[in-house]
């Protein structure tokens, strides 16, 4: 039987198009070639990662591997081949700046329960130690900065857990955690680490063998705007529920050389010691005009047609001031974004601010390559039918009406549907021979220290690095502690991207040299900067606003997803799949929140977490309506077209 | 530790397709039973409030979604989960040979932890004659694996509730023995949080 929408490749925009569809009762059948979600949008561990790297580096040539499709095809029909090997990702290359070879032999410790522990103290530096208390950091407000609206105890628990240097016991070493179990109180500063005044601990690259599994790595790395389109669908469909968050707790900026902290919510300027009296109140004055700056055209009218970077100089800033609004606030281009362009962007900044935390940005626990696969799942639980492993050779044409009718599986399968989402990267050559594709160059590094060392180790940080030369682009960092769960202990991930001009590393290496020590001596004058153990460099395509009508002979029922953006949000990604979604299925709404709470919470305390205002009677029954019973099962209602 | 704030628990049921996981999930959460098979619609994750040792618990136990039809779990099904239950239909041998798939598919897919990862084992549909696993082989099996075995009837509501508390007592326990617990403190996303204007 027929399938309202076939998806193809388990990327963002087809995940949250997959959702719409199974949310708004249609039948759904989504595939991915791979055994892994998310396609570009992806988060592996060390030795996936690993796997991946040896996939995109090894030339091969696979001839077309689907070719018994063709006797599939009848005579009033017509195929569209579809790519077997895809070619979003070039000049993989990766480096270990620890001793490779004393990892020879060395296993990933698995889950598996009765094995020796492999994490051994005396290797580790940490003791398990016996069972201790989970020190209470939750619910602790901190004095000095603006707790986002608290409800509930979540919102506090997020105050209290992410602000930097204030939660408590943040930064103690394992071994020293004993004592620390104890909530410490409200302080504007944390108590000191133990760990300041440690050496980093010194980490093998067997140590992140070992450890692999406890590192979650992006493809792609983005963070999420607290006030954007992504979060608002996240928690309008619900979908938050598969998901945690932490705050970004640092904005950073690279000047003369240095890391320093930018202080953006009125809590961190008021308690800056990086600022004079003199600056703070120049800096509160101009994000206080650019909170609401359309109320004031007489301020800028003037330099509508300059650079923001231009306007920022007759605005009675420090050069300093104006290197954190421009690079690490606004994160536009010196040379290309004009006045208003950078005023928009520092409105949204400032906007974002205090809803969840310090910072305008958050991200998920475990990874970007969570969001995908939490549509996904959303997708399932309304009937979606999901496959990995399982290709798709071509789109059966139907001649007489130019649409396409069915799929042709690498089983030599045809499934028929009405619409089809197809990602761009499994498009053929021939189809995409009109593209111009930009791309996007990533840098992946594991490191032992942060970039900027403070009180708290526990630091999610997020810095613009402005062109080293002039012609080349500015380089987004983001630094990942070890609670986010995507890297072990006692090292960080540090994700790096750019609009590639060249090669990956040719772009982000001279970047990665001003901010990490690269050498595996360590020499005196380099002790300061965190040593890179581990680095991986590559390309990625980059098809996102491609229009549509670029692509040859792609037939109206047939839509095209893009790959990831390099911008920093998740704008492109939520926007292609609502416009989609409403050419599908006009009348539709995109992704509304479930009809009937998920879960019942048997506790008077608690407050009702989910929908607003719609029928919420904890005895309700399953719905009726919306199933089949068929013996295919995960059948939802298949709306007539 | 505050007495007063629940400790929040992540259990997942995984096993073929058709044993009845998310029949057990209902009947202990909403004490139901729905006679017709569906798969899961709708319902992914059902929470339930208890105490254990006077700590206030909250379970929150994921469903699989019916993504075990085709092996294709979302691994944000499995990450952060606190412990595991394994279901399958005494009245289906085929299920029951499969549960070393699925336990050795959560282990992969799980981050591992220095502790041991709680499971039991729950051999559903005991109220059916047509019984093809006998008590005997099951107990083997979980006796070889040191998991817990419970005989259920989501149906009856035989051991169903029991089942869950003592995965969510050995959860408890593991929880409280975790140096990493308090760290990844996270925010959870809610649509009722009335975020203040921006504190520029």
């Amino acid at each position: 039987s027929t399938l309202a929408t076939a998806c193809v490749i388990s990327g963002l925009p087809e995940s949250i198009i997959a959702a719409a569809c199974a949310r708004s009762g249609q039948r759904v059948l989504h595939v991915d070639s791979r055994n892994y979600y998310g396609g570009n949008w992806a988060s592996f561990s060390f030795s996936g990662l690993l796997s991946w790297i040896k996939e995109n580096q090894q030339k091969t040539d696979l001839s077309d591997e689907c070719e018994d499709w063709r006797k599939l095809i009848l005579e009033d029909e017509e195929a569209i081949p579809l790519s077997s090997k895809d070619k979003t990702i070039q000049h993989v290359e990766d480096f270990c700046f620890g001793d490779q070879d004393s990892a020879e032999g060395v296993e990933e410790a698995g889950a598996l329960p009765k094995l020796p522990v492999f994490g051994a103290p005396a290797a580790q530096g940490e003791s398990p130690g016996p069972e201790k208390e989970s020190p209470a950091a939750e619910g602790i407000p901190l004095a000095s900065q603006e707790s986002p609206q608290a409800l509930g105890s979540d919102a506090a628990r997020a105050a209290a857990g992410d602000g930097a240097g204030a939660a408590p016991g943040s930064g103690a070493a394992p071994s020293t955690a004993a004592g620390d179990s104890a909530p410490q109180p409200a302080k504007t500063e944390a108590a000191p680490s133990e760990n300041a005044a440690q050496e980093p601990k010194k980490i093998t690259y067997s140590q992140i063998v070992r450890e692999g599994r406890r590192f979650n790595i992006d493809l792609v790395s983005k963070l999420l705007y607290s006030r954007g389109l992504l979060i608002d669908l996240l928690i309008k469909s619900n979908v938050s529920r598969y998901a945690e968050f932490k705050n970004a707790t640092r904005v950073l900026a690279f000047r003369e050389g240095r890391v320093e902290q930018v202080p953006c919510s009125r809590a961190d300027v008021f308690n800056s010691r990086q600022l004079t009296m003199v600056e703070k109140r120049m800096l509160m004055k101009f994000l206080t005009f650019c909170l609401d700056y359309e109320q004031h055209p007489e301020e800028y009218q003037a330099y509508e047609s300059s650079t923001f970077a231009q306007f920022l100089q007759t605005r009675k800033l420090t050069p300093s001031l104006q290197h954190f609004i421009l690079h690490s606030i606004a994160m536009v281009s010196e040379t290309e974004s004009s006045t208003l362009q950078g005023l928009q962007a520092t409105k949204k900044f400032l906007q974002c601010l205090g809803r969840y935390g310090n910072t305008p940005f958050l991200f998920p626990l475990y990874g970007q390559g969570e969001i995908p696969q939490c549509f996904c799942r959303l997708c399932a639980v309304f009937g979606g039918i999901y496959c990995l492993r399982h290709a798709v050779c071509c789109l059966v044409l139907d001649r007489a009406s130019g649409r396409c009718k069915a799929i042709v599986d690498h089983f030599g399968q045809r499934i028929s549907a009405n619409y089809f989402i197809v990602e761009d990267s499994y498009l053929s050559e021939s189809t995409c021979t009109n593209v111009c594709y930009r791309q996007i160059s990533r840098a992946v590094l594991i490191t032992d220290q942060s970039v900027l060392n403070t009180d708290s180790e526990q630091q999610v940080s997020v810095l613009t690095v402005p062109p080293l030369e002039p012609g080349t682009a500015a380089v987004r960092v983001i630094e990942l502690c070890s609670s986010t769960m995507t890297c072990m202990k006692d090292t960080y991930l540090v994700h790096l991207t750019c609009p590639s001009a060249k090669t990956a590393r040719e772009d982000l290496e001279p970047v990665v040299q001003k901010l990490f020590n690269l050498n595996t001596e360590t020499e005196n004058e380099e002790l300061e900067k965190p040593r890179v153990l581990w680095a991986v460099y590559f390309n990625m395509r980059d098809s996102s606003g491609v229009e549509k009508s670029s692509y040859s002979g792609l037939p109206t029922n047939v839509y095209v997803c893009s790959g990831p953006d390099s911008a920093l949000g998740n704008d492109c990604a939520v926007k292609q799949a609502e416009t989609i979604f409403r050419e599908m299925f006009p009348a539709e709404e995109f992704c509304p929140p479930p009809p009937n709470p998920e879960d019942i919470i048997y506790d008077e305390d608690e407050i009702e977490p989910e929908e607003s205002g719609l029928n919420n009677s904890p005895e309700t029954k399953p719905e009726t309506s919306a199933e089949e019973n068929s013996s295919e099962g995960g059948a939802a209602v298949t709306k007539e077209e | 530790m505050d007495a007063s704030k629940k400790v929040d628990l992540k259990i997942i049921i995984i096993g073929a397709l058709g044993v009845g996981k998310t029949s057990l999930l209902h009947q202990y959460v909403h004490k139901t039973f729905y006679e017709d098979y569906r798969t899961t619609l709708g319902a992914s994750i059902l929470t339930k409030v208890l105490a254990v040792d006077s700590t206030p618990l909250k379970l929150q136990i994921w469903d699989t979604g019916g993504q075990e039809r085709f092996r294709s779990m979302v691994s944000t099904f499995y990450k952060g989960s606190d412990g595991c239950m394994l279901a399958f239909d005494v009245t289906d041998r085929e299920s029951f040979e499969a549960l070393d798939n699925w336990r050795d598919d959560f282990l992969e897919k799980v981050i591992p932890r220095e502790q041991d990862f709680p499971m039991v084992v729950l051999g559903n549909k005991i109220d059916l004659s047509d019984r093809q696993v006998p008590k005997e082989t099951a107990s083997a099996w979980c006796k070889e694996k040191d998991i817990p075995y419970f005989e259920v009837s989501a149906k009856n509501n035989i051991n169903v509730a029991e089942a869950f508390e003592t995965l969510a007592k050995q959860a408890l326990s593991t929880y409280k023995g975790i140096f990493e617990s308090y760290l990844t403190d996270s925010i959870k996303l809610t649509p009722n949080d009335k975020p203040k204007q921006s504190c520029c």
